[in-house]
């Protein structure tokens, strides 16, 4: 039994080097972004991994996109996190709603999704389009979410909600705009 | 114009295609060749090395968590007059909010290390459901307990009963339309209201926190539901 819990152990511990090796520039990317200085940026990615580490029954397929977008979304928020604890969250609070997950425009890029949809969701504050990525593209449910964000169900539920309701406005005006 | 659906089937459809336009548009300009310091390869090293992952870290994060309480004790006159947060203490915890713009943290503090140990989860079902409502979902965690009832129009009752840990942190929503405080027992109901009609209730006792969520309920039976 000890034997069995032991593999379980350096299995995870291989597991998160593997994340280690093949993200680690992506998610320090991600960090830089927020943070904007090299050395908060590699704490931020440090914490991320210590969290990740907590979350390793989350994680199956090392290389698919639930993956790479899991490990995305904790890195983001901790740096936000961080970022929120340095600074008047108040006074750059639209800072940080700007940042993205890099220039625009989006529409540029090779996608099977319609121009529209992509562009509504773009103008989704980013709190609601986290939830929404970690809901319908990663599959966690409300639970699993409420754990790695570290927000109650019952905001997630709510932010889910509303979030349904900011994207339906804004589909009908890109459709709008489009038919315009 | 055809009325937009935003449906659940449409999202998990239509979701993973954005993600992944997303993540793609993200790998570009990433910079392969960066350097990372020496300190963060060796936290990381230390990191990916630490034998007996699981129970390691949970033990040097739960030493943390009581040394930042004890720090947080002693820097919380400061805190309180530098910051909007506030503090107050209920039965056995001390809460801290601390208000942003679109959310609330609230954080919670044991005044002494041992007294978090001292407690067992105890489930506690609401003596009182408004009438026309049957439970649908039981839910039962380590330190959170849930119960979801539904009516015929498909309205649901959420309930939480969610145990207080030393440094325990929660956000929650601060955009709701009103908000309602109502003194019950030997505490204070919150009820936060929003544009859709739906309540969002929280409520401090003992050792708990407890939350109601809910699509269509009045005032009345949020306070016999807690008060009982």
């Amino acid at each position: 039994m000890k034997k069995h819990i032991k593999n379980n152990e350096t299995d995870e511990m291989e597991r998160l080097s593997i994340l280690y090796k093949n993200y680690r520039y992506l998610l320090y990317k991600v960090s830089y972004e927020i943070l904007k200085e090299q050395f908060l940026a590699e704490d931020a990615v440090h914490n991320a991994f210590l969290k990740v580490s907590f979350h390793m029954d989350k994680i199956d397929d090392l290389d698919s996109l639930k993956t790479m977008r899991f490990l995305v979304i904790i890195t983001k928020n901790t740096a936000i996190d961080m970022w929120r604890k340095r600074k008047n969250w108040n006074a750059h609070e639209k800072a940080i709603d700007d940042i993205n997950e890099d220039e625009k425009p989006i529409t540029e890029l090779e996608s099977d999704v319609d121009n529209c949809v992509i562009e509504a969701f773009y103008k989704l504050p980013e709190k609601y389009s986290d939830d929404f990525l970690l809901k319908y593209s990663c599959g966690y449910d409300n639970k699993r979410i409420s754990e790695i964000l570290g927000i109650t169900e019952s905001t997630i539920r709510q932010r889910l909600r509303r979030g349904k309701m900011i994207l339906k406005q804004e589909l009908e005006e890109e459709k709008k705009d489009v038919k315009g | 114009m055809s009325k937009v659906k935003v449906t659940d089937e449409w999202l998990y459809e239509t979701m993973p295609l954005i993600d992944e336009t997303l993540i793609k548009k993200l790998k570009k300009n990433v910079d392969y060749e960066h350097e990372f310091s020496l300190d963060f390869e060796m936290r990381m090293k230390t990191l990916l090395t630490e034998k007996h992952m699981d129970s390691s870290r949970k033990n040097k994060v739960l030493k943390m968590n009581r040394m930042a309480a004890g720090m947080a004790m002693v820097i919380l006159v400061t805190f309180v007059t530098a910051t909007s947060a506030y503090a107050y203490k209920i039965h056995f915890f001390l809460t801290i909010k601390t208000a942003w713009e679109d959310s609330a943290l609230y954080t919670y503090l044991f005044p002494s290390n041992e007294e978090d140990d001292m407690f067992v989860f105890e489930n506690i079902k609401p003596c009182y459901v408004p009438e026309g409502y049957r439970q649908t979902a039981e839910k039962e965690g380590d330190l959170l307990y849930s119960i979801i009832y539904q009516d015929e129009a498909e309205n649901q009752i959420i309930w939480d009963q969610q145990m207080v840990t030393n440094s325990l942190f929660l956000i929650f929503d601060n955009e709701y339309q009103w908000m309602k405080e109502i003194p019950i027992n030997d505490g204070t109901l919150e009820i936060f209201g929003y544009d859709d009609g739906h309540t969002v209730s929280y409520y401090e006792s003992q050792n708990y926190i407890f939350m109601i969520t809910a699509d269509d309920i009045s005032i009345e039976q949020i306070k016999n539901m807690i008060k009982k």
